[in-house]
């Protein structure tokens, strides 16, 4: 996709909107594709820098941010699992990265664990493969539409809407079992 | 919708990704959504698919709400929230908080550009300062008569009885007072930053002062997640980053900078201390630092299921407000829930008080108390009474109580509060110099740092967090 500038007058004012309106939703998929807090606001950190460093087209400013967010924990990924595994993963396409690292915390946010029904969601959507449980993030947290989803993921539209039917299916099986 | 695998002429299925994609509304071949909807009409089943989908869709999208809300606020529990930190809080009499003029926003790539010269300079600066001492290891050694005059000392053993034990004190030395009717400079007042520092997001803001006729109790800070605060916060100044206002932390500040009070860790293994002055930043009004000390430096337990508390007298008080710990601060320490308490730690918790009218000298502010139960698992109980300051009290206030008092200083000028009244970083550095604390050339060189980072303009959000 090619992005373009944004015009430098509504810069300031339009990165301040988009700050506010993304945040929390950035950081809490990034805290899910790196499983940790801090590590988590760095990447949005970074994101928001990049945002302020070189403005996207605005009318895809939505999936650009979440499309950046990935990419850094990708990078954060590949940095960390050379330090602790000692492996070089650059050689692994990003479309599949998160599909092959190991899930490090498959139970829920606690905080999320209020009653028993989001608690039961919590661990079916945790129990989801690490594809699934990011594209109904990104869907249904995001907001994000099957064809932004494709620009953040690399995955075709038709992918998305795949993975995302096979995965609400999944759920919806598992709930009935329950 | 062309979205899926499925070649669009086959029939529809209860297990079809294209009703998914409907029940989602990804569908964009208006021909293609006609024969779903047909389709859908005809086939109860169907029917009843979508809308188990549409159903199930909302049920995600309630609960990915949850998280998000979870994410921005400081208050995660959704009971004992401490009235200050309720949003609107119905007794908040509070101003409205101001938010930076929008054109100082558009100024925000001058800044990345400025940025690396700026990150030179304030690293330099940052590496040419003596660095953070090592915490001093914490002795009995010195007499308890070294408690400075209004600071209300109780000692106990660790499975004491409720009550109140005596408290002693002693005067220091009078150093020059700082300013209090100094008036910000263009150059070296924060509010030059401060105010192009990115507009709060709703929620995101001020503690209000609360009335204390309709709330008098509130729980205190346990936590020692600040330990590494001031490091950070070094850090990232040092780069030419500065955090976002929610994140430039009274708290945080503080509680970087362990208690050197003696006394603290003498014998008794847990201390409460509390100690009121009048506030250096606006002449009617106090300060008041609440700590708890734990005796000890080898880290183990020394008390678990903690919780403490802060009770104003409403006769003594009109209205409390804490520093640090701000609403909507996401790393503001949770103060609702019972902590462990190692040794060695000293935790504080302040406050800006405004005095009731009719306040007498003599009569306690309030009572700080802290329960807890012992390496046995026994339940005790500590109190302590809030007496009221001196009216020089600030001359002859514990080393502690003045470190905090500019700590709290330089967080009230950083976080451009609108409750700052006179708070500047030159008040922020002249509360500190004529002490002996062991941190204050940390302190000073921190408060350096930031005042090197006066830029004519400052990005609005700058997603830096510590």
């Amino acid at each position: 996709m090619a992005l373009k500038s944004a015009p430098q007058s509504a810069t300031a004012a339009w990165i301040d909107a988009l700050v506010r309106e993304h945040r929390a939703a950035l950081l809490c998929y990034a805290r899910n594709l790196v499983h940790d807090d801090a590590t988590a606001q760095d990447i949005v950190q970074d994101t928001f820098l990049r945002l302020c460093q070189s403005p996207p087209d605005p009318a895809f400013a939505r999936p650009w941010l979440f499309r950046v967010c990935r990419t850094r924990a990708i990078d954060w990924w590949r940095s960390h699992r050379e330090h602790t595994l000692g492996s070089n993963t650059d050689e692994m396409p990003q479309t599949d990265f998160f599909e092959r690292l190991p899930d490090p915390d498959p139970s829920p946010p606690e905080n999320l664990v209020r009653d028993e029904t989001a608690a039961a969601l919590a661990q079916q959507i945790a129990s989801l493969p690490p594809r699934q449980r990011e594209l109904i993030r990104l869907k249904f947290q995001a907001d994000l539409s099957y064809k932004e989803i494709a620009t953040v993921t690399g995955l075709t539209t038709s992918n998305v809407g795949f993975i995302l039917h096979s995965a609400l299916s999944t759920l919806r099986r598992r709930a009935t079992a329950l | 919708m062309n979205n899926t695998n499925t070649d669009d002429t086959t029939p529809f299925t209860t297990d079809d990704p294209r009703l998914t994609g409907l029940a989602l509304g990804e569908i964009t071949d208006p021909q293609q959504e006609d024969a779903l909807r047909a389709a859908l009409a005809n086939d109860p089943a169907l029917n009843h698919e979508f809308e188990a989908i549409q159903a199930q869709g909302d049920s995600l999208r309630q609960f990915f709400r949850a998280e998000l809300a979870d994410s921005a606020p400081a208050t995660r529990t959704t009971t004992a929230v401490p009235a200050h930190r309720r949003r609107h809080s119905a007794v908040s009499f509070a101003p409205a908080r101001p938010r930076p003029p929008l054109q100082t926003r558009e100024k925000i790539l001058r800044f990345i550009f400025a940025g690396t010269a700026l990150g030179t300079a304030a690293t330099l600066l940052f590496f040419l300062s003596p660095s953070l001492p090592p915490r001093p290891i914490r002795t009995a050694t010195h007499a308890p008569d070294a408690i400075a005059a209004n600071e209300t000392t109780i000692r106990l053993p660790l499975a004491p009885k409720n009550g109140y034990s005596p408290f002693s004190a002693t005067h220091r030395p009078a150093p020059p007072r700082p300013d209090m009717t100094a008036t910000p400079t263009s150059e070296t007042d924060l509010a030059s930053i401060v105010r192009r520092l990115p507009v709060l997001a709703p929620g995101k803001g001020e503690n209000t002062f609360v009335s204390s006729k309709h709330s008098r109790t509130t729980a205190l800070n346990l936590s020692n997640a600040s330990q590494d605060y001031a490091r950070r916060l070094s850090n990232n100044l040092a780069k030419g980053r500065i955090p976002e206002r929610n994140l430039l932390r009274i708290d945080g500040l503080i509680n970087s900078f362990p208690t050197v009070n003696p006394l603290a860790f003498a014998a008794p293994p847990i201390v409460l201390v509390a100690e009121a002055i009048p506030a250096p930043w606006a002449k009617e009004r106090w300060f008041l630092r609440a700590t708890v000390n734990v005796n000890g430096h080898d880290g183990s337990i020394a008390a678990t299921d903690a919780r403490a508390s802060l009770t104003f007298s409403p006769t003594q008080v009109a209205a409390w407000k804490m520093l640090g710990a701000e609403d909507g601060d996401p790393a503001a320490p949770s103060l609702d829930l019972p902590v462990i308490m190692r040794t060695g730690t000293s935790l504080n918790t302040l406050f800006e008080i405004i005095p009731a009218p009719d306040a007498k000298a003599g009569t306690p502010l309030g009572e700080m108390q802290i329960s807890f139960r012992d390496k046995n698992g026994n339940p005790a109980t500590l109190k302590v009474l809030v007496q009221h300051p001196a009216p020089n009290a600030i001359e002859t206030a514990s080393e502690d109580t003045r470190f905090a008092a500019a700590a709290a200083t330089l967080g009230l000028a950083m976080r451009q509060s609108p409750h700052r009244g006179h708070a500047t970083l030159d008040m922020a550095s002249q509360l500190v110099t004529p002490l002996n604390h062991p941190y204050k050339t940390h302190f000073l060189n921190l408060t350096r740092a930031v005042q090197s980072l006066t830029l004519p303009a400052l990005p609005t959000s700058t997603g830096i967090s510590l």
